[in-house]
């Protein structure tokens, strides 16, 4: 450099030439390390996650801090001993209410005005008689303080590092490290005092009116309620995903203007919601096979359904006997069905299995997150001795919630015994954050716990692991949660998101290599994907693998032979067509982005850069044809909807209520005919399961009812912390 | 006919009056790289208003803070002439220099970072109270609401939440304090490196 040659030399720089280009060249390899570094390190890494982009490098960077500066800590649930011991509970098909009796009820269920629920300021928008339907079954659902037990087994209190650890009693007596204890029951929010709720079997043609009636401030056995549920004890809940007039369908926004005029029916009120079981339109083709009832109170959704309120719906159509519960007619899906006099029916070989993860308290973990304030009795922040063993939860908006106790209808490892024939397997995930998937598979060494084969921290979720654990059977894949498929598909496994259902078929009469299978054969329907917090997994079938990581759920005990009328056909029900002249809707579209910020000392979700309104109509981002436009629908229109997961790291399962939708396009690419990823897009669905950055185009309509209804990330800690949108559909 | 290139002369009357290089490559890189962890840190604990398109946010608030970063530098520049004298014949020297340089970049990056906060507390505080009057009153009164402002009526949950949204801020730059002072000595230090060891703090046309 010029200046520098025209100061004088002196021995130093003499003999520091030398050091000049050392230092030049240490320079210049610092920073070739440090491009390589990032390429080879960072790069695969951020690429995984989907933040492989200028404003996903932020992302990552960001989310890096925010897991320095929120604190989220869980606990580590005690290990359970003997898994696999508890029988799988099936839950049977609730009884309706003799129409005797509900006549008798101070206000009965109807059309007038005031009847929709007890503060007497609705009406239902449409009656079940103005479509040419019977007048409803009627079922009676009280929303109930009780317990619930996970299971039977002993349990072993282990650390985060799996060593034995400390326990305590209700009245924080403390247990050295290394004694077995007994759980204490958990204290939950229950439809009827039980977990998960009841199952209502019901048929399309035949509506239903549940009425749910809030007895959560009854404590009749004395509970603690711990620091989580809807403070205020109000609920309200939502047919997921029915097509249902917004007043019947949980939306928080409806019951904030309307309706109760708060975040939801307080103790003491009641609300009936109208279940026409109707499709959209009248199109038989939108008809659904498998819904669920959950909570949706504003804000503390995710608590209250983590605190039990989940039930199950499945839907039949008993329309030329397709889908009627009876093998023997129609798509001859597997069922027995036995009508009851109660006016139910059950159907055999028809199997619900809700997925649920939790974690149990350790007595030792700080009770803290942004939300303590409204729960002033727990006194926090601090530890929970007395509540060692329950259910804890917390919000956790940063990481989202996962459970290192995985399981399947309110029970940890269950085993089911299952006669030699095809099954119907109707899957759930229930979980507030958690993502599976699921593959049947045979182990000759059997379970190991995680903490026998020296793993620890993380890895310790889900407890049990098949080591030798190998695919032994195929799933046929036969419905999504916008009902059956065109054609069945055959899996080696599929992903579970939460809220979404998957049903398939599985014939446990022989291996997928032919050889049949004998009494006394086990089976494990095992998660082989890992996601130690709410963002994301870290390993799945098309990730990256992870061949040590196979948590076995349910045991599966292959018992007697039993007649068996079903059949796999080679279609099922066709779905509705897309117009031509779908792609002239793309530049108007409506686009939402989520992502996120953060309020109040913690992370919040954002939808198009905002929180949720529950006052406004969302807006839609700038589309193609430069319009901003409203989420706002004309009854019976039809549009494209663009979901674009923004990033961070994150994956969203979005779901939209009122109808189906069926995803065009993924990430710019018309997938009407459906890539190998996603063999399931062409289907119907309520969710969009966006990957990191992912972007998809629905189609959808917005048919029969008119009013505002909810669209909302169901990771349920995103939904919380103002993830969702509200849009309308006009007359 | 001299040249500037062949006359020594002209060459030296044609430097800058400032040590170009040297400031502008370190105010670049300090500019871009708190406004890096500025950024980051907006994505954090940032208001909900802000947090979309960092990229661009990055390029636009570290373009603008370059000129202070510049400042900042050719202030410790000066510094040093007068502590160290025009010419930094030891390591000590320069190494003393480069440290001035930084801790005055630490500085800019800092007060960027606390007024980002205040900014984003803001904002935050807005949201906040609008949250709190939409969510926890009645429809009626939600529907009138545009904007609070009144802290008075911010209360309970509100207050609280307020709180803690400040507690988030203050965490966020207790932690930033040591990142960018850290991130300014990694980054001086590579230019001093670059440049042979040596850092250029002379001002004056005659200097040798």
């Amino acid at each position: 450099m010029p200046e520098n040659r025209a100061m004088p030399q002196s021995p130093t720089d003499e003999g520091g030439m030398s050091r000049r280009a050392l230092l030049r060249v240490g320079a210049g390899g610092a920073a070739f390390l440090g491009f390589y570094g990032a390429h080879s390190l960072v790069v695969p890494s951020l690429a995984r996650r989907g933040l492989l982009s200028p404003d996903g490098i932020f992302g990552a960077a960001s989310s890096a801090i925010a897991d320095g500066l929120y604190r989220e800590d869980l606990p580590t649930s005690p290990l359970i001993l003997y898994p696999f011991t508890d029988p799988l509970p099936i839950p049977k098909a609730l009884a309706p209410v003799p129409k005797s009796v509900y006549s008798a009820w101070a206000k009965p269920p109807g059309p007038g005005v005031g009847q929709q629920n007890s503060s007497g300021t609705e009406r239902h928008q449409i009656w079940p008689t103005q479509l040419g339907l019977p007048d409803p079954i009627v079922y009676k659902l009280d929303l109930l303080l009780r317990t619930h037990q996970f299971t039977t087994s002993n349990v072993l209190p282990i650390d985060a590092l799996g060593q034995p650890a400390v326990s305590f009693d209700s009245s924080s007596k403390r247990f050295p490290a290394g004694v077995q204890r007994n759980l204490p029951d958990s204290t939950i929010y229950g439809f009827n005092g039980t977990f998960p709720g009841p199952r209502i079997n019901v048929e399309y043609g035949r509506p239903v009116l549940v009425r749910f009636d809030n007895h959560l401030h009854e404590n009749p056995l004395g509970l603690d309620r711990q620091d989580f549920g809807s403070p205020d004890w109000s609920f309200l809940t939502h047919l997921h995903n029915g097509h249902t007039a917004p007043e019947s369908d949980g939306n928080p926004h409806y019951a904030m203007r309307y309706g109760p005029k708060a975040k939801g029916y307080a103790p003491g009120m009641s609300v009936d919601n109208l279940y026409l079981n109707y499709p959209a339109g009248g199109d038989d083709r939108e008809k659904q096979t498998f819904f669920w009832f959950h909570d949706h109170r504003m804000d503390h959704t995710g608590s209250n359904v983590y605190k039990g309120l989940v039930g199950i719906y499945p839907l039949y159509d008993p329309k030329n006997k397709l889908d009627a519960g009876d093998e023997r007619y129609g798509y001859r899906l597997p069922g027995v069905r036995t009508n009851n006099p109660d006016g139910s029916f059950d159907v055999a070989y028809d199997v619900p299995l809700v997925f649920y993860d939790c974690r149990l308290d350790d007595g030792v973990t700080v009770h803290q997150d942004a939300h303590d304030l409204e729960f002033p009795l727990a006194g926090n922040p601090r530890q929970h001795p007395e509540w060692w063993g329950k259910t804890f939860f917390k919000h956790m908006p940063n990481h989202g919630f996962v459970g290192d106790i995985m399981t399947v209808n309110g029970t940890a490892f269950p085993v089911m015994e299952v006669k030699r024939r095809k099954y119907r397997l109707r899957f759930l995930d229930a979980s507030v954050s958690r993502v599976y998937e699921l593959a049947l598979m045979s182990s000759t060494q059997g379970p190991k716990s995680a903490v026998s084969l020296g793993l620890v921290g993380t890895e310790l979720e889900g407890q049990w692991r098949i080591p030798d654990g190998e695919q032994c059977m195929r799933m046929t894949q036969i419905a999504t949660d916008g009902g059956l498929l065109p054609a069945p598909i055959p899996r080696d496994s599929l992903e579970l998101w939460p809220a979404k259902r998957r049903e398939v078929i599985v014939d446990f009469t022989r291996y997928q290599d032919g050889t049949p299978t004998t009494k006394g054969d086990v089976v494990y329907l095992t998660n082989i994907m890992k996601m130690p917090d709410g963002r994301m997994w870290t390993n799945s079938s098309r990730s990256v693998p992870d061949p040590a990581y196979k948590v076995p759920l349910l045991k599966i005990v292959i018992g007697d032979k039993a007649p068996d009328n079903s059949v796999i056909r080679q279609s099922l029900r066709a779905l509705p067509p897309l117009p031509a002249g779908w792609r002239n809707l793309l530049p108007g579209r409506t686009i939402f982005e989520v992502n996120r910020g953060s309020i109040g000392g913690e992370i919040e979700w954002l939808i198009n850069g905002k929180e949720f309104d529950p006052i406004n109509v969302a807006t839609g981002l700038l589309n193609p044809a430069g319009a901003t436009p409203l989420a706002q629908q004309k009854k019976n229109s039809f549009n494209l909807w663009e979901i674009r997961n923004g990033g961070g790291g994150w994956v969203h399962p979005f779901h939209l209520h009122e109808e189906e939708h069926r995803t065009v396009m993924r990430n710019g690419k018309d997938v009407t005919t459906p890539e190998p990823g996603h063999p399931d897009d062409r289907s119907k669905e309520d969710l969009a399961a966006l990957d990191p950055g992912e972007s998809v185009i629905v189609y959808r309509g917005f048919r029969d009812f008119v009013g505002p209804y909810v669209a909302h990330c169901h990771n349920l800690v995103h939904e919380d912390h103002a993830m969702m949108f509200g849009w309308e559909i006009v007359p | 006919m001299s040249t500037v290139a062949s006359d020594p002369i002209l060459r030296q009357l044609s430097r800058p009056a400032v040590p170009a290089l040297t400031v502008v490559g370190m105010a670049t890189l300090m500019a871009y790289g708190d406004g890096f962890l500025l950024t980051s840190l907006q994505g954090a604990t940032g208001a909900i208003e802000l947090s979309s398109g960092p990229f661009v946010h990055w390029l636009r608030d570290s373009s603008l803070l370059l000129p202070v970063f510049a400042l900042a530098v050719l202030g410790a520049l000066a510094l040093a002439r007068r502590r160290f004298g025009q010419v930094l014949r030891s390591p000590k020297r320069v190494v003393g220099a480069a440290l001035l340089v930084a801790v005055a970049g630490s500085l800019v990056g800092l007060a960027a970072i606390v007024a980002s906060s205040a900014w984003n507390y803001h904002l935050q505080v807005e949201q906040i109270q609008l949250r709190h009057a939409t969510h926890d009153t009645q429809t009626e009164q939600a529907q009138t609401v545009t904007h609070v402002h009144d802290p008075a009526a911010c209360t309970g949950t509100c207050a609280e939440t307020r709180r803690q949204t400040l507690a988030a801020h203050v965490r966020a730059v207790g932690y930033a304090v040591p990142v960018v002072l850290a991130t300014n000595v990694v980054l001086v230090g590579w230019v001093v490196a670059v440049r042979g060891g040596r850092i250029d703090v002379r001002a004056d046309r005659s200097a040798t």
